[in-house]
């Protein structure tokens, strides 16, 4: 109650003396039953609000009988004729509120989108939550991460808690939109998959009600396949599209930004059919999609009206047990854990990446309060003998307060102005050079309005804090000795520059780290990718009746068979003029291998330990030929190696040392673990990077192709004499010369395939080197002005000093020295922070490639030299004014 | 000075927590919390006015001349805080003026075929 009482002050006076009891009454009747937390909340919330309502009401009032209006505007002009009497002072506080609001602005809404909103496309809803299954056994490990049909169902039944459930899984697969076949990504979704996420469709109905139960042949295509194929005309629904030669009609597209959920993670699906489609579709794809027995949907839910996101998890909790319960044989163990759906796919390399951003903001935001706050400390303080003046003049302590409010109000509100026309063009200026990026970064009212109060606040706070306090001291003594203060001041502004820097330093550091990888990237082996390599991605379509006419072991889909054709194309393409080596593999480069250990298969020491970002890739012989990667040790995985029942198996170095540190690892053990059963290996070979693969390759096993229980016909790399792309129509002609029914896509040289990642990372890095320039922009500006300020405040010093004998290039030394050991003493304050933003890099975080700390250490000199350079510059000024003259100085 | 009928036009449509509280002190004064409490219960909850809301509205509605504080004694067992307000005559043409512009709204709607129902 007391702090609703003092909340109070913040009326206009007579409505405050009006009305204070009663409204502390009706308050208190009002929030009786509420802990004292919520009440200090609807205090806030109350107060707040309608204390500048009625603040607007006076004003509307007054100008009603033109009286209020004019005392403010009063106010107004003068706190404009203020801030024109000291030009370089308020432009630069003005210049430090705009960049620290942008910035923060900027990074704010990175947070927003990645953090908070759903994944582009899907409409921003709070309810939209992401159940994450686990089974783990009493052994630990864990056995599955996805829900069947059946579970959906069940948990869509808990009507108190879900308003809907939905779930989705996807395959690549041949897909003929007209141009004959390609591999794209195809996802299976339940009906209500699109109903739940309010995608609003670009156009066509979408999927029918219905749909789960009839299987009906639909589908719903992207933006992009719309565009590409079908120029984007209306007549495209109802129009067929065959996916693994079955015709499907097209029912819908979906709007452009949509690319699913978690596409960083499980790749951009171009199609989405109902579940029912997939026997159609993939008929040889394990279990019926909508057995009890089939685990594979992701799943995603709409929470019902009043379930907080605390509830969800407790109450999640009890459906999982309860299921475990009902279905013994395959929920044992079952946990389901719910997550807000955002962009960001927990405990993705990207959390990482938005801490760090987080920091960068939170120091930016400290750099801005602690840069505008000692400018206008040091600006009040300079006014004393000013407000003294006007004390003695008559002016009422609260007039004076009142106005020096005015003045802070005007040049937030200035800074934010300059942030806001600032900010829109330079969105502008990031879209055209980083438009991956920024696609999102559209100005969101929201986080700006954050910035700017906080700025705003930090500004009327410490604006208003000397006012009190020079609004307070006694008014003769201040006249007479407007010097007195200098050394208090110099004290609390040594302060301001030692937090200053001890923020600047970290976001400097990081700034620095950037431009290094910036140049590592763009200098980088990655650029000597040969353009003679060049990978694809295949699927093979035949339905099975063509199968049995055309292939003479009928439609049997053993691998054996397949082998023995891919066989026969690897060595088919490898007779096609120019080319030298072709190879197979479980999945492309080893950069981008999507086949984790984990969940069915693992490959384990024999102690059963593992480490568990190792990795697996199934491949046939000439693989690291063809992609240029070294055998270390050992051999490579040849043709005799490659046949059903090998255990035969070569790991890159990262693996073998982080399995095998400081011994040889040929001839020694590795365990595949598949479901229950156990298959020991033996390692042949050790393989080392590709030279222009410069990132340190995660820890991998690369075994036969044969002995891979399916994806062993995912992805082909063939390696040519001269330039690949010219050969790619021989090649795809050879390989359907052997097998017709192949949908060949994702051709891609290994040039191109880097130039485009490289690309990718130079304009994230960029995206964050231009923020990292803004703030170092803004330390700097702050840093000299609070240091430049303080010394020529000191100006009168100086001329005592002079006056005593002091010589001036002792003076000049003396303040230079203050100004390094001040500076110094921030970088050290520093230092655990910059620490902490150096590990979270080095955490894998932008895929950081350098090492060299050097580029760390330049970030001292710099700072070291502008606080020196802000020292040294109004000393020398000070020094070579007349004693006299300095003496008088204030 | 205006007329009557044109003082009574120049406040309207009244905002929703005007309105509602000179229904409130229709039937009988009432202090600040009574008001607030009337509301709640008449809308179901769906319209729980804070002090500062109730206040200011009140501010204003004093100025307008549409409510004025009773100053009449109170029983002593009462709350010495309590102010108590009344509906004037000029408060009850407005409130009158503003149910008619409603009923003149939801007709022109009804004639339209519009009804609660078909939302």
């Amino acid at each position: 109650m007391r702090l609703y009482r003092a909340l109070l002050y913040l009326y206009p006076r007579r409505f405050r003396e009006e009305y204070a009891d009663e409204l502390c009454h009706a308050f208190g009747e009002r929030t009786r039953t509420r802990s004292s937390l919520r009440r200090a909340w609807a205090a806030f919330a109350d107060v707040v609000p309608n204390a500048i309502g009625a603040h607007w009401d006076v004003l509307r009032h007054g100008a009603a009988a033109g009286t209020t209006w004019s005392a403010y505007g009063s106010d107004i002009r003068f706190a404009f004729r203020q801030i024109a009497a000291a030009p370089l002072l308020s432009g630069v506080i003005i210049a430090v509120l705009a960049l620290g609001i942008g910035i923060n602005a900027g990074l704010l809404t990175v947070i927003d989108i990645y953090a908070w909103q759903p994944a582009p496309g899907i409409p921003r809803d709070r309810s939209l939550t992401r159940l994450l299954p686990m089974a783990k056994q009493q052994s630990g490990r864990i056995t599955r991460t996805a829900l069947s049909y059946p579970e959906v169902l069940d948990l869509r039944a808990q009507h108190d808690v879900f308003a809907d459930v939905a779930g989705w899984t996807a395959n690549t697969l041949a897909v003929d939109a007209g141009a004959g076949a390609e591999t794209m990504l195809v996802s299976y979704t339940t009906g209500n998959f699109f109903r739940l996420l309010r995608v609003p469709l670009a156009a066509g109905p979408g999927f029918p009600d219905d749909v789960d139960r009839t299987g009906a042949p639909i589908a719903i295509i992207t933006y992009s396949i719309w565009q590409k194929y079908f120029g984007g005309s209306l007549e495209a629904i109802g129009k067929t599209i065959r996916v693994m030669d079955q015709p499907l009609t097209i029912v819908g597209v979906t709007p452009p930004l949509f690319a699913g959920i978690d596409a960083q993670n499980f790749g951009q699906p171009a199609i989405w059919v109902p579940l029912g489609v997939r026997a159609l579709v993939k008929p040889d794809a394990d279990g019926d999609a909508f057995a009890r027995s089939t685990t594979v949907l992701v799943s995603i839910a709409r929470l019902a009206p009043r379930v907080s996101a605390g509830d969800v998890e407790r109450r999640v909790a009890t459906i999982a047990a309860q299921l475990a319960q009902s279905e013994p044989t395959t929920h044992t163990g079952l946990l389901i854990r719910a997550e807000r759906l955002t962009g960001l796919r927990p405990s993705s390399d990207r959390t990482e990446l938005l801490a760090a951003v987080f920091l960068v903001a939170t120091l930016i935001i400290v750099i801005t309060c602690t840069n505008v706050s000692a400018l206008l400390l040091g600006r009040a303080a300079a006014r004393r003998r000013e407000i003294a003046i006007r004390l003695a003049l008559g002016a009422t302590r609260r007039r004076v307060i009142r106005q020096l409010l005015t003045e802070s109000l005007v040049l937030a509100a200035c800074g934010a102005s300059l942030a806001l026309a600032l900010y829109i063009p330079s969105i502008k200026v990031a879209y055209a050079v980083m438009p991956d990026i920024v696609y999102g970064l559209a100005p969101q009212p929201s986080t700006f309005a954050f910035a700017a109060l906080f700025a705003g606040i930090a500004t009327i706070v410490f604006g208003v804090a000397p006012a009190f306090h020079a609004t307070s001291a006694d008014i003769g003594e201040t006249m007479k000795n407007s010097g007195g203060g200098a050394i208090h001041r110099s004290r609390l502004q040594a302060l301001f520059v030692v937090a200053q820097l001890a923020c600047s330093q970290p976001v400097l550091v990081v700034t620095s780290l950037v431009l290094a990888d910036i140049r590592a990237k763009v200098n980088n082996e990655a650029s000597r990718a040969p353009a003679s390599v060049v990978t694809m991605s295949w699927v093979l379509h035949r339905s099975e009746t063509v199968n049995a006419t055309s292939a003479p072991s009928g439609h049997s889909r053993s691998p054996e068979m397949d082998l023995r054709e891919l066989e026969s194309i690897r060595q088919r393409v490898k007779l096609v003029h120019g080319v030298v080596r072709a190879a197979v593999s479980s999945a492309g480069v080893p950069r981008e291998t999507v086949v984790r250990i984990k969940g069915k298969e693992t490959f384990e020491l024999p102690s059963g330990t593992s480490p568990s970002d190792l990795r697996s890739l199934y491949v046939t012989a000439d693989y690291f030929d063809a992609l240029g990667m070294p055998v270390l040790r050992g051999r490579a995985i040849g043709v005799d190696d490659d046949r059903p029942g090998s255990v035969a198996v070569v790991v890159n170095k990262a693996a073998a040392d982080a399995l095998w540190p400081e011994e040889n690892p040929i001839g020694k053990s590795l365990i595949r673990r598949n479901d229950d059963r156990e298959q020991p290996l033996e390692v042949i070979g050790v393989v080392g990077q590709a030279p222009y693969e410069v990132p340190p390759a995660d820890a991998m096993v690369f075994a036969p192709l044969s002995t891979a229980r399916s994806g062993w016909n995912a992805a082909f790399t063939a390696s040519t004499a001269a330039g690949a792309r010219t050969l790619v129509p021989q090649i795809r002609a050879a390989v359907r010369e052997i097998e017709p029914y192949i949908a060949i896509g994702d051709v891609t040289t290994l040039a191109e395939k880097y130039a485009r990642q490289r690309h990718e990372a130079v304009q994230s890095n960029l995206a964050a080197f231009a923020i990292g320039v803004a703030a170092l922009f803004l330390a700097s500006l702050g840093l000299y002005a609070i240091i430049a300020h303080a010394v020529a405040e000191r100006t009168r010093e100086i001329g005592v000093r002079l006056a005593m004998g002091a010589s001036p290039a002792r003076v000049v030394a003396h303040f230079f020295r203050d100004g390094i050991r001040v500076s110094a003493f921030g970088l050290a304050i520093g230092l655990p922070t910059t620490v902490i933003a150096i590990r979270l890099i080095k955490a894998g975080l932008l895929g950081f490639t350098v090492h060299d700390v050097a580029a760390v250490l330049l970030v001292v000199p710099v700072l070291i030299a502008v606080a020196a350079l802000a020292s040294w510059l109004p000393a020398r000024r000070a020094a070579r004014v007349d004693p006299l003259i300095a003496l008088r100085a204030e | 000075m205006p007329s009557a009928p044109d003082r009574v036009t120049a406040l309207l449509p009244l905002p929703p927590a005007t309105f509602h509280i000179l229904l409130a002190l229709i039937d009988q004064d009432r202090h600040g919390y009574a008001i607030i409490q009337d509301v709640e219960e008449r809308t179901r909850g769906e319209l729980r006015m804070s002090a500062g809301t109730l206040y200011r509205s009140i501010a204003r509605m004093v100025e307008q001349g549409l409510i004025a504080e009773v100053t009449k004694r109170r029983a002593d067992s009462d709350d010495a805080r309590r102010r108590y307000y009344r509906l004037t005559s000029f408060g009850d043409a407005v409130a009158r003026g503003e149910m008619r512009r409603l009923s003149d709204l939801v007709r022109l709607a009804r004639q339209r075929g519009l009804t609660p129902e078909s939302i």
